[in-house]
């Protein structure tokens, strides 16, 4: 017989007793449930009876064995008898360890078991299946009795080593909270928790192992004993938190240069901040995102919550807002089928999760959290000038200076709906609301001044349309007026008042859907109205309107089925991509168009690039100045920057 | 057979600040008996549980027939039999439980001498461990280790709080031993009386140093007490080590710790009468470590 059977038998053999006490505990779920009041559900009583003294014993047995296992004999000097005899260290050890589990898991089962088979549909938590229970109680004894071990171990040794024990505690625990922040603000979907559970069962493995080494080198001698404990377990564990560590970082340093697929990126209307949203293969499910210097390359990692909300740049370029998750991201969903994928909404955005607003200025490295907090359905609207952020909140709207945090001025009033909102000038933010209130909704507009903190409604306008486009404005850069898509109506940007009905000549593109979402009608910064619609012959056409609605221009653009509108630039060009209908957004199609409105010609065609993307959630197209490099994507996937004017193309430095 | 036993070489032994054993070396042949001696917190149990594996020294090492025992301390415990100090054995095991765990671990058990010995005891083998007298747990530690027929003997203390009843049946059983099987035996004592008989060589540890290491034979051949009339000083011609005296009478009492028969002679002329007498182990052990001051 092995001589770690030999110890674990002799050990077993001295737990005969507690063996029969939980034998005889066994019953007492079944007499409770003969109590007057259990009487409704005999079963579920003796299932939650039969629970709870299971898991008590079974946790209760792993503290108490836990603490006396060999720490007690270490103090009563009582491990000298196994040290003279012909025993090594690993078989005192052993030995003594499995008898223990085995009485704590043997009377936890003695006690669960007659309960468990009498109502296994009782024994379940609502995240838990009924086996899966009982494998966490019997892991959780494992843990239960391995960590009594050691903290008996040093509680007895009364020894220095108890300061440092404390140290490396933390110095672990704070290690792990870094390492398993970075993964989650990395986004890299669940890996956060797949390295929490690694790093558990190494530890656990640690726990289990190291007293051989406290024995073999520690000897009798309970200080030593300590001292070589506690040596074993923080070396070992340093090792395993390095690896962790450096599996992060691994997973984490990935630069805009190493994405082999690009989703997403949209540019500043000035400067060189561009925000690019991409993937690695084998560096987690969602999507990285990269804050870039179009000239120099330098670039960041910043997480915002979901992709497509992206970034809010300042109108000067200078400056960068984004939204992201005030407690810990969770960015991975298991599906009924067992598969997992990467989520775009996070588990905290659906349960209305706390967000909070960072910024960073573009060239400089820093990230500022700036302490104001949105939720997560809450939009977000920063001034052109970058220094003032207006929030949507529950029927109201709040500004707040980004530097300081503080905020200015607060109107409330709004209704239930959806709200989009713009600076009129830094000190004024106009809300447009289209509440949702019933078939005839009626379209507000609100003006919010800093200046007096107060919100007066400037204008309103019965809606009676009821498809789902009744939502859809689009607003000129200057505020000064809205296209109500749904009936195709101009509205005075202030007051709602109906300018004019424009009518197209081709007929109107359906909305599509997904990623290949992109807009076909909007209001430019002067108020002119583009539209892209189906000619005849099946081909994109271009119409232009004054912003009074006069038809101004009609260009059709033969065997091109699909044009965007990507943007506009001063000087009254305007930037088209061509493409087929529902490709994703970065697909390059056919190119892109540098459009004279003045003139209503195609001024240059760019072949082979795609960019910039149509903004998805600002309600107008974005005006890019008359000498800002354009980003976008070439025929290899690289990002590039084109000049609209000249049509040369640079590459983007380190991409 | 290994011809040394036991050797240890240069042990330094410290818990903290605290030194227990300062670079101490001695050796045990085979077959012999050593009698370690030394008083209360001399660092006699540091030395044996470094010698049995169970501690670390600081510095140095020790061996058990001819191997490194911290590195083969279970190896060797084969052959080793241990008395500890203070019983160790669980206090819920039956005197019956730990022969048969004790069965199961060495190789070379005799069950039945096990058995005689608990009888010749007059232990019960359905007794708990926990349950015994101070002697009983002795007698029973005892009874483990030689049933496991060791080549080494190793006690500690062993007639510590026993009576003079125990303290023989004791000593009788490992003489007996030691008879039928040459067995060698390290023992650390206060029991002086009890050791003189059967040891061959005696070590006496001093404030962690071994102050004396020699086969009893010599050691009390060189150490007598004289008695005479006059003064200490006349001693000086015969070129003796005096480890102490005292007035005694009219005269002188001196232990000397190196007495020479002839070179005595040489002071005949100046002490007329004198009364050599030859002292116990226990006379030398209080010469050598006495005056210090407890």
């Amino acid at each position: 017989m092995n001589t770690t059977w030999i110890i674990a038998a002799r050990e077993l053999r001295a737990g005969k007793r507690v063996f029969a006490i939980c034998a005889a505990l066994a019953v007492l779920p079944f007499l409770t449930a003969l109590l007057p009041g259990a009487r409704a559900s005999r079963a579920d009583f003796v299932a939650m009876v039969g629970a709870l003294l299971s898991i008590t014993v079974g946790l209760g047995l792993a503290v108490a064995y836990g603490a006396s296992t060999i720490a007690r004999e270490l103090a009563e000097r009582r491990m000298s008898f196994y040290f003279a005899k012909p025993v090594g260290a690993a078989a005192i050890w052993f030995g003594k360890a499995s008898a223990a589990l085995a009485i704590s898991l043997g009377c936890f089962a003695l006690i669960a078991l007659p309960s468990f088979l009498v109502s296994p549909r009782s024994w379940r938590l609502p995240s838990l299946e009924q086996g899966e229970l009982l494998a966490l109680v019997a892991l959780l004894i494992v843990e239960v009795f391995l960590v009594s071990h050691f903290l008996s171990t040093v509680v007895r040794s009364r020894s220095a080593w108890i300061a440092l024990d404390g140290v490396c505690v933390f110095a672990s625990a704070a290690g792990l909270y870094v390492i398993l922040r970075s993964l989650a603000l990395g986004a890299v979907a669940n890996t956060d928790a797949k390295v929490a559970i690694c790093v558990g069962l190494a530890a656990t493995a640690i726990m289990a192992i190291a007293p051989v080494w406290q024995l073999a080198r520690g000897g009798t001698d309970l200080r030593r004993s300590h001292a070589t404990l506690s040596r074993t377990v923080w070396m070992a564990m340093a090792v395993v938190l390095l690896v962790a560590g450096s599996y992060a970082a691994w997973m984490a340093s990935v630069g805009p240069a190493d994405l082999t697929a690009v989703h997403d990126f949209e540019q500043a209307p000035r400067g060189n901040g561009v925000l690019v949203t991409g993937s690695k293969a084998n560096r987690g499910l969602i999507p990285l995102q990269f804050l870039v210097d179009s000239e120099t390359g330098a670039h960041r990692r910043i997480t915002t919550v979901w992709p497509s909300w992206g970034v809010k740049f300042s109108n000067g370029g200078e400056r960068a807002v984004w939204l992201q998750q005030a407690g810990w991201p969770s960015w991975g969903a298991k599906f009924s089928n067992g598969e997992e994928r990467a989520m775009w909404l996070q588990a905290g955005i659906r349960s209305g999760g706390e967000l909070e607003i960072h910024a960073a200025r573009i060239g400089d490295r820093s990230i500022a959290a700036t302490g104001i907090r949105a939720k997560t359905h809450e939009r977000t609207v920063l001034s052109d000038d970058g220094t003032r952020l207006a929030v949507e909140g529950e029927r109201t709207v709040s500004v707040f200076d980004l530097d300081s945090g503080r905020l200015l001025a607060s109107g409330a009033g709004l209704q239930p709906g959806w709200h989009d909102m713009f600076f009129v000038t830094p000190d004024v933010v106009r809300i447009i609301e289209n509440a949702n209130s019933g078939p005839r909704s009626p379209l507000r507009i609100f003006e919010l001044d800093v200046r007096t903190r107060s919100m007066t409604k400037t204008g309103e306008l019965s809606v009676d349309e009821r498809s789902q486009s009744r939502w859809s404005l689009s607003v000129s850069g200057d505020g000064s007026r809205i296209l109500h898509l749904g009936g195709n109506r101009i509205l005075d940007g202030r007051t709602a008042q109906p300018i004019a009905r424009v009518q197209f000549a081709g007929r109107p593109i359906r909305a599509e859907k997904g990623p290949s979402l992109g807009r076909n009608r909007d209001l430019l910064h002067d108020g002119t109205l583009v539209a892209v619609t189906t000619g005849e012959d099946g081909s994109a056409q271009l119409e232009t309107f004054s912003r009074d609605g006069q038809p101004q221009h009609t260009v059709t653009f033969p065997g091109v089925r699909r044009l965007l509108l990507a943007g506009e630039i001063e000087g009254g060009k305007l930037i088209l991509a061509m493409g087929e209908p529902n490709t994703p957004r970065t697909t390059i199609g056919r190119g892109m168009i540098v459009f004279d409105l003045k003139r209503g010609v195609i001024e240059r065609v760019m072949k082979d690039i795609r960019g910039p993307l149509p903004r998805l959630n600002d309600p107008g197209v974005v005006r890019y100045a008359a000498e800002q490099p354009l980003v976008a994507l070439n025929a290899q996937g690289k990002l590039v920057t084109w000049d609209a004017r000249t049509g040369v193309v640079r590459r983007i430095p380190g991409m | 057979m290994t011809e040394l036993a036991l050797a240890v070489e240069d042990i330094v032994i410290r818990y903290g600040e605290r030194v227990a054993v300062q670079g101490l070396s001695l050796q045990v042949r085979s077959g012999s008996v050593y009698a370690l001696l030394g008083r209360n917190g001399a660092g006699k149990s540091s030395l044996i549980r470094a010698i049995l594996g169970q501690l670390r020294p600081n510095r140095g090492q020790a061996s058990l027939l001819g191997e490194d025992v911290w590195r083969h301390r279970a190896r060797l415990m084969d052959r080793v039999g241990v008395v500890p100090e203070e019983a160790d054995a669980p206090p819920d095991m039956h005197v019956k439980e730990l022969g048969w765990l004790s069965s199961r671990l060495y190789p070379r058990w005799q069950q039945s001498a096990y058995d005689e010995r608990l009888d010749r005891f007059g232990i019960a083998p359905a007794s708990r461990f926990g349950d015994l007298s101070k002697g009983q747990k002795k007698q029973v530690s005892l009874a483990l280790a030689l049933a496991a027929t060791p080549e080494l003997l190793i006690l500690d203390d062993p007639t510590l709080g026993l009576d003079v009843v125990a303290r023989k049946s004791l000593f009788e059983e490992v003489i007996a031993d030691m008879a039928e099987r040459g067995l060698t035996v390290f023992i650390a004592t206060h029991d002086l009386g009890a050791v003189e008989s059967i040891t061959d060589r005696v070590g006496i540890l001093k404030q962690g140093r071994l102050v004396l290491d020699e086969d009893l034979e010599t050691l009390k051949s060189r150490f007598r007490r004289i008695r005479f009339s006059g003064p200490v000083a006349d001693l000086a011609e015969a070129n003796l080590q005096i480890s102490s005296s005292r007035p005694w009478g009219n005269g002188t009492e001196a232990v000397a710790t190196n007495y020479d028969e002839l070179a005595f002679e040489r002071v005949r002329h100046v002490i007329r009468t004198a009364e050599v007498a030859p002292l116990t182990l226990e006379e030398i052990f209080m010469a050598v470590v006495g005056e210090e001051k407890s």
